[in-house]
């Protein structure tokens, strides 16, 4: 017999279902995969050069940009990595508004990834639900820090503002009604006979493979493994909160579904509690915000602090690396100070690149059409591929 | 306290593979000898460790001709810890045989530093344009590159020409003149 030819097609970078600006050459034997190679980088933006120009504070809002569906978390790292050079405290009240929003950002995030993935493979309904829920969650954004995405709210040593107790009264209300959106997203899915047909059994990752392609997140966790950096290297006030870990069991793209839907439970859980911390614990955040600019001399002493990128005393050559565990995954931003407000260095880890890395690992010997559905089971964003 | 611990074990455990450590609060582990480490890393039990990142940074001058300094982070998920060993190479030896993340890695290293990887199977561009030279995050790289690219009328196509700019390229420095 005649060996059969493969043959190369080109996938994006304007594919709606490439979620973004994905290039893939797909080497195609019919309609079976033999090679993916994606090409990205068409969202390249050099953000860690640029980071290198600005001060520390004026960084702050690139990271917002990098993984544009779930801005706080990825400006909470960078935050936390600034504190960790500096030594910062960070208040108790703080604490808990930060994981009110980050939380709220993994809603955010995995309404999208959950529910244009279903879009993907050809479930409407869900993504328009979703929409609206992810309208609210924005309103949210827009109400404590005036911006609906880019809201660059959590800052080295706190937040930018503390949230008043109306919109905190309207997250809880949020939060009680949440979990019944998520029920219905579920029931128009996960027994849906399509939604099936098209995601169990489909990019299967076993837990060595996950674990040597360094997936973290609701990939690693989609094939077995209860790895959560909130768990196991507790930050902000995580260590005092309860929540549990889901894990699925077969490591394929149904699995890390449902996992991502049960961490939106979750995520409902660890808000309630962390609402209460903000009412329990005593906030004075306020009070000294009001005394340092009723002096004239405090208000210049502010202004030049923030004119100057903050005068900060980091002794040059000062490496620090902070990892959190992003909607996405393990995020890292690694910091080199130099003498001086900026950075010499500035290393984002994003995990969507390092998953995307695998993509070929996971198609081949799949369908033409399970290449959809694997890259929407990986979540990717190219903000924070690209970089 | 556990990742403390474990990162000086390992200073103990090879002494002479590194040269010293740096604290600050992870441990910073400078090595001569990458290779060895990472594969001890990777293949030991004990350690049982997969590389989370790995990036360069650029230090122009310093340690012979590419001043590039090399970090690999390398996470055990059993231990709940992380290892950071730097290392200044001009080369360095591809771990892809035995962590496949370090693919792109290693890539994205090579693309952004011209460190050059060997054993790499696949050492190809992956971040920066089609066509793109130099290496863009090291220091000597302008942060405004050397070409720009416009849709040419008369080619009617896209076309790359050097960077031309309204005004000069300002750089703000904030330290008041009036202190030392």
């Amino acid at each position: 017999m005649a060996k059969l030819k493969t043959f190369t097609m080109n996938f994006g970078p304007q594919h709606p279902a490439a979620h973004g600006v994905l290039r893939l050459v797909l080497e195609l034997d019919g309609e079976i995969v033999v090679r993916a190679d994606p090409h990205v980088g068409l969202l390249h933006r050099g953000t860690e050069k640029l980071i290198e120009q600005k001060t520390y504070l004026q960084a702050l809002p690139y990271l917002d940009r990098l993984d544009y569906v779930s801005m706080m978390a990825y400006e909470h790292v960078y935050s936390m990595g600034l504190e960790n050079l500096l030594t910062l405290p960070v208040s108790e009240s703080d604490k808990a508004v930060r994981v009110i929003f980050l939380e709220l950002t993994r809603l955010l995030n995995h309404l999208m990834a959950v529910t244009t993935h279903a879009l993907d493979v050809g479930a409407l309904t869900p993504f328009l639900w979703a929409f609206e829920e992810r309208e609210k969650l924005m309103e949210f954004y827009e109400r404590v820090s005036g911006a609906r995405m880019h809201a660059a709210y959590i800052r080295p040593g706190g937040v930018a503002t503390f949230p008043d107790i109306q919109l905190l009264q309207d997250i809880e209300n949020f939060i009680q009604s949440f979990p019944f959106r998520v029920n219905e997203i579920e029931e128009m899915l996960t027994n849906n006979r399509i939604w099936r047909q098209r995601l169990v059994d489909v990019g299967v990752v076993s837990l060595s493979s996950a674990k040597s392609w360094g997936f973290s997140g609701p990939m690693l966790r989609g094939s077995s493994w209860a790895w959560d950096l909130r768990v196991a290297q507790p930050y902000e006030c995580y260590s005092n909160l309860e929540f549990s870990v889901p894990i699925g069991a077969n490591g394929d793209c149904f699995d890390r579904y449902l996992v991502r839907t049960e961490e939106m439970r979750q995520s409902c859980y660890l808000i309630k509690q962390a609402l209460n911390r903000v009412a329990t614990t005593d906030n004075n955040l306020l009070s000294s915000w009001s005394n340092d600019h009723t002096q004239m001399e405090n208000l210049i002493q502010h202004f030049k602090f923030y004119a100057g990128g903050g005068t900060y005393e980091i002794p040059s050559g000062h490496l620090v690396y902070t990892s959190a565990e992003a909607p996405k995954g393990e995020f890292g931003v690694g910091l080199v100070a130099a003498s001086g407000a900026k950075p010499y260095r500035c290393r984002l880890r994003a995990p969507g690149f390092i998953h995307l890395a695998a993509l070929d690992a996971m198609t081949v010997d799949h369908m033409i059409a399970d290449v959809v559905t694997v890259i929407g089971t990986q979540d990717i964003v190219f903000g924070e591929i690209d970089r | 306290m556990e990742e403390r611990s474990t990162t000086v074990e390992l200073a103990r455990l090879y002494p002479k593979w590194f040269t010293s450590q740096l604290v600050s609060p992870q441990v910073w582990s400078y090595t001569l000898a990458p290779t060895l480490v990472l594969r001890v890393l990777a293949r030991s039990l004990l350690h049982n460790g997969y590389l989370f990142d790995l990036y360069g940074t650029h230090y122009p001058g310093r340690q012979g001709l590419s001043g590039v300094q090399v970090c690999w982070i390398v996470s055990s998920y059993t231990r709940n810890t992380k290892w950071w060993v730097v290392s200044f190479a001009e080369e360095i030896l591809s771990s892809t045989s035995w962590w496949p993340s370090a693919l792109w890695l290693e890539r994205e290293l090579w693309e952004m530093f011209g460190t050059r990887v060997e054993g790499h199977p696949d050492l190809r561009r992956l971040l920066t344009d089609y066509g793109f030279v130099g290496y863009p995050l090291r220091k000597d790289f302008p942060v405004t590159g050397y070409l720009e690219l416009r849709y040419s009328e008369k080619n009617k196509r896209v076309i790359s020409c050097p960077v031309r700019f309204a005004q000069e390229f300002r750089v703000f420095d904030f330290v008041s003149p009036w202190q030392s």
